[in-house]
């Protein structure tokens, strides 16, 4: 470790081209707020503020000890430009630092890198005090009981705030300006419940959708009631929580997946899967604020288990398939090991292991009686009351057209709408040639939206 | 209602109007969710507690409505009713046409540009010619471009018919847009349908059996409102014969007077018409020929009046359209526009081109020249066209002849273009050769076909600028290149790119074009 460093040397760790260059540029002291250094025998250290596009000037600091650096700026990069260009001015005029104590905010980093210094130094040689179980899964149950506390207080703040919303009424609801929801869905990921902030950025949309244009007002009453509906999930998940250690295992699973705790993959993985012969029957592929989602429904050929499958990737990066995962297209078999995410109606799953893909066998499942396949929609909301979108497999449907909506209709006459965003009615109807077809597609409790079909002995996707 | 339902709108009701407008308090319900809303509304606050935020009110909606919601949602039943089920589609004679030509066909239906049509129809003429049909999937899609196909002058909505099968016309019977795609083997669409219905529906029949067709027509006739009996009258230009003579030499007493040109303009096709017979013996009367020693001449000779059978045969007395002739001129055009103009080579046994020699600077040029363009292609005689189209080019009336080259027969029209691009092998808009090309919107011979290919690689090898508006011109022409060149235009045109310095976009558009054609029509073959 060198006692000085040139401008050559401190250049050499740069992560790119880009950032040698920025860094040369900032390297002179009238970009600075100011320039502090301090040097003992055990600390070296520079810090200084800079100010870049954000309100406040970005603080920026170089432990010479490492080196190692830390900045407030939003850049990935490490070291970033502002502390290269800091180690820089340093290596080139050392005399533009002013010597002081360091604040705080330098301090605490120095001690956390000391620390981590120490672990890493001790887990090295193998004597130290880092595999302790207890004492990891005490700082795991310190984290989980801080998440539990600031989630509970965040539950108590959304309650209140849904006890503003129902006081002032829901018909003024639409009307709110879009920070309205915003702020309290933020609070809700401050309070790091993120599925919750995504129910609540949902509601401004369920409001207005439930009155697609030119229909009469009697849709806007149903978008209330779609707002109605959420408010009342959002108010299930709270109660639930509250409570949540009373319930049985699968229950508080479904509960922390709603608020939005996440499992690790590779946790999931560990456990058994369900082997059968998985048909692929739909895909789609959402975008969401910059992620780009795709979700693949399966269905077990012998244990008739449906399966939702989730791959990601940042927008704009997709394949011009339009899959993110091509091997997963739908109208294939696929023979594969599938780990499902715990919960009392278990849907997502992953896959752990898979063979090649084969060819959908020509008989695919489906119930041919709306009534039954509602009844299973009612079974499966028991179990999990948060249920938004229920993977419904039907065969023997009549697609038809009346009084300007779609219906699905079975042999015995009873007949579902079709989801109104549903583009493809004409081809359904093609498809079906006035003869009963087949459709996979999702059940939001009151309508239908078709993701593929199967007749005369083919299988499309729509 | 149910008795969930009753309360679900109390709920309702409560939470849009807000709870400080009413309070709320469910009302008392039976069975078992009743119970459970009992036993989760929330005590009332003790009294000394100073206000509590939230209140009562609200934590009792929320839970009412939580409670509620679900139990609605997971009680909701399908409808149990008999709807009007469209009838089964009937039987299809023809198989699907491949998975590769089907996305051809969506390839094309998604894509945009005056191209798309040309494509369009061929993708529709090969799946004839290997007796296909369109893939289920594809219908709506292809119907909804119903304005576009029909706009094709009836041949292209025609061709699609067999083509969409009896899926797609079963499709098109269930949406009120798309009924010109149903033919309907009865003729209830005949005597009962809409205007575009019958419209069609005597289009069908005029292409099968023309007699039976005009019969059709001349029974509806007198009762048809003005405005119907021209369209409908149009659509005996489709097989044309002397059996329609009769009804058309009854038309031109009609009372209005674009169904009397109509007529006269259909008989001007029929040169055993009575119309063209007594239009030849005025024009006999106005032209005569001199023949000289030395030199012969044409001498023309017109009546100082239009007389009243001229009027009923449909001369304008007072025409204004477009040239700039004298009144007496006008009638003169007029007249010699009926007569075939073989009469005259016939009678005077000329060439065309030895007559068009003499009549340079004539007094009566512009009359006779206009006239004789108009009967050369009522009567598509290539002969006289060809040496009419000569004509004007040698004399240096380019503008003058575009306005009426497209009408030309597509032979005509090729063996012009192709002299030209032998003269000036170039491709742009500057030179005359590319202003007539492109106008030929028709499937080209090999020869023009060749000569194109040949153009576009000359030009791309002489590296040099890229002519004016090439990019519009190579986006225009590859649905014409000549099916049976496409495999060696695009070898040389490829060939050719390479060389280039730098690529060509524009040649490149192209070639994936013709590539996307060739593609197509393999995809049938498979």
């Amino acid at each position: 470790m060198p006692v000085t460093w040139t401008p050559a040397q401190v250049l050499d760790l740069a992560p790119d081209e880009a950032s040698r260059k920025n860094a040369s540029a900032l390297a002179t002291p009238r970009k600075w707020v100011y320039l502090c250094c301090h040097e003992t025998a055990e600390q070296r250290v520079l810090w200084g503020e800079i100010r870049g596009s954000g309100t406040d000037p970005y603080r920026c600091q170089v432990d010479l000890n490492g080196p190692s650096f830390k900045c407030s700026c939003p850049s990935r990069k490490l070291p970033c430009k502002h502390a290269l260009g800091l180690f820089l001015l340093f290596a080139g005029q050392p005399g533009a630092f002013e010597v002081s104590t360091p604040p705080d905010w330098v301090t605490i980093w120095l001690i956390k890198r000391a620390e981590m210094d120490e672990r890493r130094a001790a887990r090295a040689e193998g004597r130290g005090p880092a595999p302790d179980p207890a004492a990891v899964s005490a700082a795991r149950a310190r984290r989980a009981a801080e998440r539990d506390r600031k989630i509970r207080a965040g539950l108590d703040d959304l309650e209140t705030w849904l006890c503003d919303l129902l006081r002032q009424g829901l018909a003024s609801a639409p009307s709110q300006p879009r920070a309205y929801w915003e702020t309290a869905a933020a609070r809700l990921v401050d309070a790091q419940a993120p599925g919750l902030a995504r129910m609540v950025r949902a509601m401004p949309w369920l409001a207005v959708s439930g009155a697609p244009v030119g229909e009469t007002s009697s849709s806007s009453a149903n978008g209330q009631e779609r707002l109605l509906d959420q408010v009342a999930r959002l108010y299930l998940a709270i109660e639930g929580y509250r409570r949540i250690d009373t319930l049985p295992e699968p229950n508080q699973a479904d509960l922390r997946a709603v608020i939005g705790f996440t499992l690790k993959q590779e946790d999931l993985l560990e456990c058994p899967g369900i082997a059968d012969t998985w048909l692929v029957l739909a895909n789609q592929v959402e975008e969401d604020t910059g992620l780009a989602v795709q979700r693949t429904w399966l269905v077990g050929q012998a244990s008739g288990l449906p399966a939702l499958v989730l791959s990601f990737a940042v927008s704009g990066s997709a394949p011009n398939t339009g899959l993110l995962d091509s091997s997963l297209s739908a109208g294939g078999a696929l023979p594969a090991e599938l780990v499902f995410y715990p919960g009392a109606y278990p849907l997502r799953a992953v896959i752990r292991t898979r063979q090649p893909i084969q060819e959908l066998p020509a008989k695919l499942p489906g119930s041919a009686s709306l009534l039954t396949a509602t009844a299973g929609y009612a079974d499966a909301l028991a179990q999990f009351p948060w249920l938004e979108r229920y993977p419904m497999a039907l065969n023997g449907m009549r697609p038809f057209y009346e009084d300007g909506a779609w219906f699905l209709a079975d042999a015995e006459d009873r007949s579902v709408p079709l989801a109104r965003n549903f583009l493809h009615s004409w081809t359904l109807l093609a498809l079906s040639g006035g003869q009963p077809l087949g459709i996979f597609g999702e059940w939001d409790g009151e309508r239908m939206l078709p993701l593929s079909a199967w007749a005369e002995g083919r299988f499309l996707s729509l | 209602m149910t008795n969930s339902e009753t309360l679900w709108q109390e709920i309702s009701i409560a939470a849009l109007l807000g709870t400080q407008r009413r309070p709320f308090q469910p009302s008392k319900t039976t069975g078992e969710l009743g119970e459970l809303l009992n036993a989760a509304m929330p005590q009332p606050p003790a009294s000394e507690a100073p206000d509590p935020v939230p209140s009562g009110d609200e934590r009792r909606l929320l839970r009412a409505a939580a409670i509620t919601a679900l139990h609605r949602r997971a009680g909701r039943l399908p409808m149990q009713r008999k709807p009007a089920y469209p009838p089964p589609a009937p039987e299809e004679e023809w198989p699907r046409c491949s998975l590769q030509a089907g996305r051809c066909l969506e390839q094309i239906l998604s894509s945009q540009g005056a191209a798309q049509l040309a494509f369009l129809a061929e993708w529709v003429e090969i799946a004839a010619v290997n007796r296909q049909r369109v893939r289920e999937e594809h219908l709506p899609a292809l119907l909804e471009q119903h304005k576009a196909i029909q706009s094709r002058a009836g041949q292209l909505r025609r061709s699609l018919l067999p083509v969409l099968g009896a899926r797609g016309q079963w499709l098109a019977a269930r949406n009120p847009d798309w009924s010109a795609f149903v033919s309907l083997p009865d003729e209830c669409a005949w005597s009962e349908g809409q205007r575009k219905e019958r419209l069609a529906n005597l289009e069908d029949v005029r292409a099968q059996n023309p007699d039976h067709a005009r019969e059709l027509l001349e029974e509806v006739w007198p009762q048809e409102a003005p405005a119907e009996r021209l369209a409908l009258l149009q659509i005996l230009s489709d097989g044309l014969s002397m059996a329609d003579e009769p009804f058309l030499e009854a038309a031109l007493d009609d009372r209005r007077k674009d169904v009397r040109q109509s007529a006269a303009a259909l008989l001007a096709r029929l040169p055993e018409s009575r119309l063209v017979a007594r239009m030849t013996a005025r024009a006999h009367v106005m032209l005569t020929w001199r023949s000289g020693l030395l030199r012969s001449s044409l001498e023309v000779t017109i009546p100082d009046a239009c007389d009243a059978s001229m009027l009923r045969d449909g001369i304008d007395p007072r025409p204004t359209t477009g040239s700039r002739l004298g009144e007496k001129a006008g009638w003169f055009t007029q007249v010699l526009a009926f007569v075939p103009p073989r009469t005259w080579t016939a009678a005077w046994n000329k060439r065309p081109s030895q007559l068009l020699g003499i009549i340079r600077k004539h007094e009566w040029e512009k009359a006779l020249l206009e006239g004789w363009k108009e009967a050369a292609l009522r009567a598509e005689d290539a002969e006289w066209l060809e040496a009419l189209a000569n004509y004007e080019f040698k004399n240096g009336e380019q503008k003058r002849l575009l306005d009426w080259f497209p009408r030309l027969p597509a032979p005509v029209k090729e063996r012009l273009v192709i002299s030209l691009l032998r003269e000036y092998p170039t491709l742009s808009y500057e030179q005359t050769a590319s202003l007539f090309l492109s106008t030929c919107r028709h499937s080209w011979g090999p020869g023009l076909t060749q000569s194109v290919a040949t153009c576009v690689c000359q030009t791309l090898q002489r590296g040099d600028l890229t002519p004016w508006r090439w990019e519009k011109l190579l986006r225009d022409i590859p649905p014409y290149f000549n099916p049976s060149l496409l495999e060696t235009s695009i070898e040389r045109i490829a060939a050719a790119l390479q060389i280039k310095d730098g690529g060509d976009p524009s040649a490149a558009g192209l070639l994936s074009a013709l590539e996307f054609r060739l593609g197509m029509r393999r995809a049938f073959e498979e």
